[in-house]
């Protein structure tokens, strides 16, 4: 069994784990290594060859394998140490990961500081409990994604597509343009979940149908999907039997949410936010156990990977200072409570003391709305719960923050879309 | 009673229903047979009617030909092989189904010089009902089964053997236990009256009267429980591993197993059995043994000898997050005076695997490849047993399945030789307790054989000793070293949620899986909490280059379930979808 | 005959999304409304003109570690042309080693963009 040191562990070699292992580098720690369990570096960008990447980070419009080569190529200019094909089975509090792989066998680690960088999976049919048969054919949107455009198969040539969630409507426009016929996309609540753009580009652009309020009630066909029957919902999401119908198809996508994956951080008694499903973090992206972060999709769902990059490349500088003993211990722990229409915050504990950017999630669409947290409010002109509302505060701007031990983050407003 | 007399008072009975007696109906009996022909209005009323004739004295079997008026009679389907041929095989016993009790007696068959196929229409062991239940190996039929039935003899005969049987073969068992929790109160003065029935079938069973006791053994039941009733023997156990298992024993000691093979006809020659006739070819055989399961009816109605009808009984079940079964130590099932006299009612059984499954419910449906779930039947399920483990969220469900009941309307195992054409075995009927009572009900088959005349030679050669494929995530970390040392392949996991790895992928392709369902059921790759979003991709790959078979070709169970039916570009290719 | 009638577009510049709405008048833009930068308005108007659209797919790719390899155009591209550029690209084949920009198909259709590569793809050995 192969025994190491090192100084950081990087867990997950995608946008949030790269930016990280180079931030970290950069200032200065040598002992780095990232541990991917793919066959290569880029987590999911690789399979995103669409455009919209980058925006912000790099003022460019990039595919996610153009976004996501820069960081690759600029972790090996930086010689930093990557194992590829490598799944780590075990962390635990006192930084001991123990992991696996063809080459290596099983190794141990004893890292100084841990990021955790393992992004999500995907609400699977069976968690929804959508009753009908079994048959091949029902895939989630991001594994039918890496099967068509890193595998180069199609699961099939008439699909409908669960969920308008972002993934959702790329899988749709994928399809189309591989010479599917999608004969709609369903979505249970009364608007879509992605962000419009994507709706204008994936369906609109496609003449493809969207049925909002509507879900897939049954699976139809013994071993291969045959057809879906969809229903209209009332106010409380039960379906309404009588506006049942069929609609025949040989593939089901289903693109209905994303779930940090924290196995390992439940594993190492991390505390996690039951809100994000993943853990709870302060301003330095330091989870409850000392000596180890968390940053990306593992700590709650993103919509920009630019975002992604910027949290990881915090978390890198934090694992980093904390290495070299120079990560500040916070002498105030603010907690945020998510108060009216807020879903989640991120980071969950705040000092006070730094500059912090919040990201919320809001349950219900708003506008003219007061974004409050604590004594400070903060007017935005519309929120919605497909995108995130981004908050940053400079230095000068929380030390006006009331200073007490919780404080709720609530948003008032009108509703509406 | 004569036959005529069974006739006359079924008729007798039928026309005293309101319902029933408006019905235009055949009714005869032919050496105890009863045999019901002509229109029904709906499926309900079908059922009602066998279970009337079973209910008559002196009724060996009911064979139930009554259809629904409007109810479309479903084409059985039919899968395209064009694989190798057998015609021409000859052997001395051909078991017909490789679920749980075909396996199991060609096993038995295989300690004896007797050449053995096993013909099995789907492309794997055990994907009939013998992967689609909880997996409870039951101490006994259940306290209102009559002890002196045959399923209620075997089950409990059963249910002894699983110890000696689960060493031999290496596969997963567990003495659980069952605790039947009480939260009736009007059952309280019942609970003596319950234990009497219970030793009636010959096993342990304790009262606990002491709620401290209960909350002792299970601290996190239901504060509901009153009282409970534990039974001991209960066991826990994975009925396709068990299947496997017996299977690969039963390979291993000579037996052909002729998958992707379908009976469509047996041929009979002055009452004897000459063989059957399969979608791929003609095999000779002496004697047939007819474990097939749900189709067992449409096997003897081949032979001429039909003596049963089975109607099919559709059970869902729900599976729980791993996380939250280690909360508990013993199957749970609800004490309760409302029984349905064909089910058990179901329970939480906390499945070896270490997930839990919830269930079954009772539905009668008229199609043999109905199992499809429900919402409704989910609702149910979730409502009725909830309530005994307040600590597991509805969040926790991870997936819903079902499966058929092969039921007789005697309700009851029907293990005997035909009376028109001796060599057909029929081991039919066998639903619930069939997991516990498949070691003995081979046992009783080969007894049957036997006395029917087939010789049975000791195999001087048989080795009752199977060993399971290594599992990476049970073996502690110095066994997983020497295990990749050996194979590398140990050394890449490709289940992200169950940490299985590509060697153990190989190793089931090795012993028989072709299918991406055969991996799941050997290697649990695909039954974790992402259900098979990060593997299957890579399982796909493994077995397109193992099985030297095209991505395409890829199944998930056999013909017509082609994963990834198309490579890139070709429906572009086709033209005919852009516009 | 004058004919006048508001559409309302979608921006899709940037995460908020306005909902513009755009007044018509014989086929020639009046006024836009509801539109919060010049960015938007540039690209509203736009849309009603000659709507454009970034372009990406996969062609097949041989001799490198998986079949397919992600391209886009240089420049966006009609909107009404993209299904046309798909199977102008249908037949391409290209064989590895692959660098990001590399030209694998000039000026589809006539049009003035280039098709590239978007990633690098090493030649790998038949196993």
């Amino acid at each position: 069994m192969t025994k190491r040191n090192v100084d950081i562990a990087v867990i997950g070699g995608g946008a949030a784990g790269l930016a990280a292992a180079i931030k970290a580098k950069e200032k200065g720690i040598e002992n780095i290594v990232i541990l991917e369990r793919n066959e290569e570096l880029g987590g999911i960008l690789p399979q995103c060859i669409h455009t919209g990447f980058g925006l912000r980070y790099f003022k460019e419009n990039f595919t996610g394998p153009e976004y996501i080569s820069r960081f690759i190529k600029k972790a090996q200019d930086l010689q930093i140490e990557s194992k590829l094909d490598t799944m780590v089975l075990e962390i635990t509090s006192d930084k001991k990961i123990t992991a696996v792989n063809s080459v290596d066998g099983l190794l141990t680690l004893q890292a100084k500081a841990i990021v955790l960088a393992m992004g999500c999976r995907e609400r699977t049919r069976g968690a929804l409990g959508i009753a009908g048969t079994r048959p091949a054919g029902i895939l989630t949107a991001g594994t039918a994604q890496r099967l068509m455009d890193i595998e180069g198969y199609m699961p099939g040539a008439k699909v409908v597509i669960l969920g308008s969630g972002d993934i959702g409507l790329i899988m749709a426009r994928r399809f189309v343009m591989e010479g599917a016929k999608v004969e709609a996309v369903v979505e249970i609540l009364p608007y879509a979940s992605g962000l419009s753009r994507n709706v204008v580009q994936c369906l609109e652009d496609f003449n493809i149908p969207l049925l909002l309020e509507h879900t897939v009630t049954s699976i139809h066909g013994a071993d291969r999907v045959e057809a879906v029957t969809v229903a209209k919902v009332n106010v409380d999401w039960k379906p309404i039997q009588e506006t049942e119908r069929t609609i025949e198809c040989d593939t089901l996508i289903l693109s209905v949410g994303l779930i940090p994956e924290n196995e390992l951080s439940q594993i190492a008694d991390i505390a996690l936010d039951s809100a994000t499903g993943g853990p709870i973090i302060n301003d330095y992206m330091e989870t409850s156990v000392q000596g180890i972060f968390g940053c990306g999709n593992v700590v709650h769902v993103y919509d920009l990977v630019d975002q992604v990059t910027q949290a990881g490349e915090l978390a890198g500088e934090s694992a980093a200072r904390y290495v070299l003993n120079e990560l500040p211990t916070l002498r105030k722990k603010i907690v945020l409570k998510a108060g009216d229409n807020v879903k989640s915050v991120v980071p969950q504990i705040i000092s006070g003391e730094e500059p912090v950017t919040l990201h919320l999630r809001v349950k219900k669409p708003m506008r003219n709305v007061k974004v409050k947290i604590g004594n400070l409010s903060i007017p935005k002109r519309v929120v919605r719960p497909p995108e995130m509302v981004v908050i940053s505060f400079t230095g000068k701007a929380i030390e006006k923050l009331e200073k007490k031990d919780e404080l709720r983050v609530s948003i008032e407003g009108e509703t509406g879309p | 009673m004569s036959d005529k007399e069974i006739a006359q008072k079924l008729k007798a009975q039928i026309s005293q229903d309101p319902e029933l007696s408006k019905l235009r109906l055949k009714i005869s009996c032919d050496d105890d047979i009863v045999l019901l022909e002509g229109e029904a209005e709906k499926w309900e009323q079908v059922v009602a009617l066998g279970h009337l004739a079973a209910g008559m004295s002196g009724v060996r079997g009911v064979v139930n030909k009554v259809w629904p008026k409007f109810l479309l009679r479903p084409k059985k389907r039919r899968k395209f092989k064009g694989k190798a041929s057998w015609d021409g095989m000859e052997v001395d016993v051909v078991v017909v189904g490789a679920g749980i009790v075909g396996a199991a007696i060609a096993r038995e068959l295989s300690r004896f010089n007797v050449k053995v196929a096993v013909v099995e229409k789907e492309s794997d062991v055990a994907w009939g009902q013998s992967k689609a239940n909880p997996g409870w190996v039951h101490a006994f039929a259940g306290v209102d089964v009559d002890p002196g039935l045959l399923k209620a003899k075997l089950c409990v005969r059963g249910n002894a053997m699983y110890d000696k049987l689960a060493q031999e073969l290496d596969f997963p068992f567990k003495r659980i236990g069952l605790l039947a929790i009480v939260t009736e109160e009007e059952l309280l003065p019942l609970l003596d009256f319950v234990e009497a029935l219970a030793k009636q079938h010959g096993v342990p069973v304790e009262i606990i009267r002491d709620r401290e006791e209960i909350f002792r053994r299970e601290p996190r039941v239901t504060e509901k429980a009153l009282a409970a009733l534990f039974f001991p023997t209960y066991g826990s156990t994975s009925p396709y591993l068990v299947t496997i298992a017996l299977m690969e024993n039963a390979v291993a000691n000579g037996v052909k197993l002729l998958l992707d093979t379908e009976v469509i006809d047996v041929m009979v020659e002055c009452s004897k059995i000459k063989g059957v006739v399969t979608d791929r070819g003609k095999i000779f055989t002496k004697f047939l043994v007819n474990a097939a399961g749900l189709y067992a009816d449409d096997i003897a109605e081949m032979a001429g000898a039909r003596e049963f009808t089975i109607h099919p009984r559709k059970g869902e079940m729900l599976i729980f997050d791993s996380k939250y079964s280690s909360l508990y130590s013993h199957n749970l099932a609800p004490a309760t005076l409302k029984t349905d006299p064909y089910t058990k009612g179901g329970g939480i059984a906390i499945a070896v695997d270490g997930n839990s499954i919830w269930g079954p419910n009772a539905e009668e449906v008229s199609y043999k490849e109905d199992i499809g779930t429900t919402s409704e039947a989910m609702e149910i399920i979730w409502e009725k047993f909830s309530i005994f483990v307040p600590n597991i969220p509805k969040e926790a469900m991870i997936t819903a399945f079902a499966g058929l009941r092969a039921a007789t309307y005697t309700e009851d195992f029907h293990i005997a030789p035909s009376q028109k054409v001796k060599e057909l075995i029929n081991v039919a009927g066998i639903q619930s307790p069939g997991t516990a009572a498949a070691p003995a009900i081979s046992e009783m088959v080969l007894e049957i054989l036997r006395k029917e005349g087939l010789r049975l030679e000791e195999n001087p050669d048989f080795n009752p000793t199977r060993k399971a494929p290594p599992s990476f995530h049970s073996l502690p970390n110095k066994q997983r070293e020497k295990l990749i040392a050996e194979d590398p392949e140990y050394g890449h996991v490709v289940c992200r949620c169950e940490h299985v790895t590509e060697g153990e992928v190989v190793e089931a392709i090795r012993r028989g899986a072709t299918t991406l369902d055969g991996i799941k059921f050997r290697t649990r790759a695909g039954m974790g909490r992402c259900q098979g979003g990060f593997c299957t991709p890579h399982i796909i790959k493994i077995l397109a280059k193992k099985l030297k078979i095209p991505v395409e070709c890829v199944t998930k169970r056999g013909s017509d379930s082609e994963l990834l039916p198309y490579k890139i570009k070709t429906l572009l290719l086709r033209g005919d979808s852009i516009d | 005959m004058k004919k006048k009638e508001v559409r309302a577009i979608t921006c899709i510049i940037c995460p908020v999304g306005c909902k513009a709405r755009v007044t018509i008048e014989n086929g020639k833009i009046l006024k836009i409304e509801d539109v919060e930068c010049s960015r938007g308005e540039e690209y509203v108007g736009r849309e009603l003109e000659a709507p454009v659209r970034d372009f990406f797919t996969t062609v097949r790719i041989k001799g490198a570690s998986t079949p397919v390899l992600p391209v886009r155009s240089t420049q966006p591209i009609p909107k009404d042309k993209i299904l046309n550029c798909v199977l102008e690209l249908v037949n391409v084949v290209v064989d590895a080693p692959v660098e990001a920009g590399d030209v694998i198909f000039k000026k589809p259709l006539g049009l003035g963009v280039d098709i590239v590569a978007t990633r690098d793809m090493n030649r790998v050995k038949e196993k």
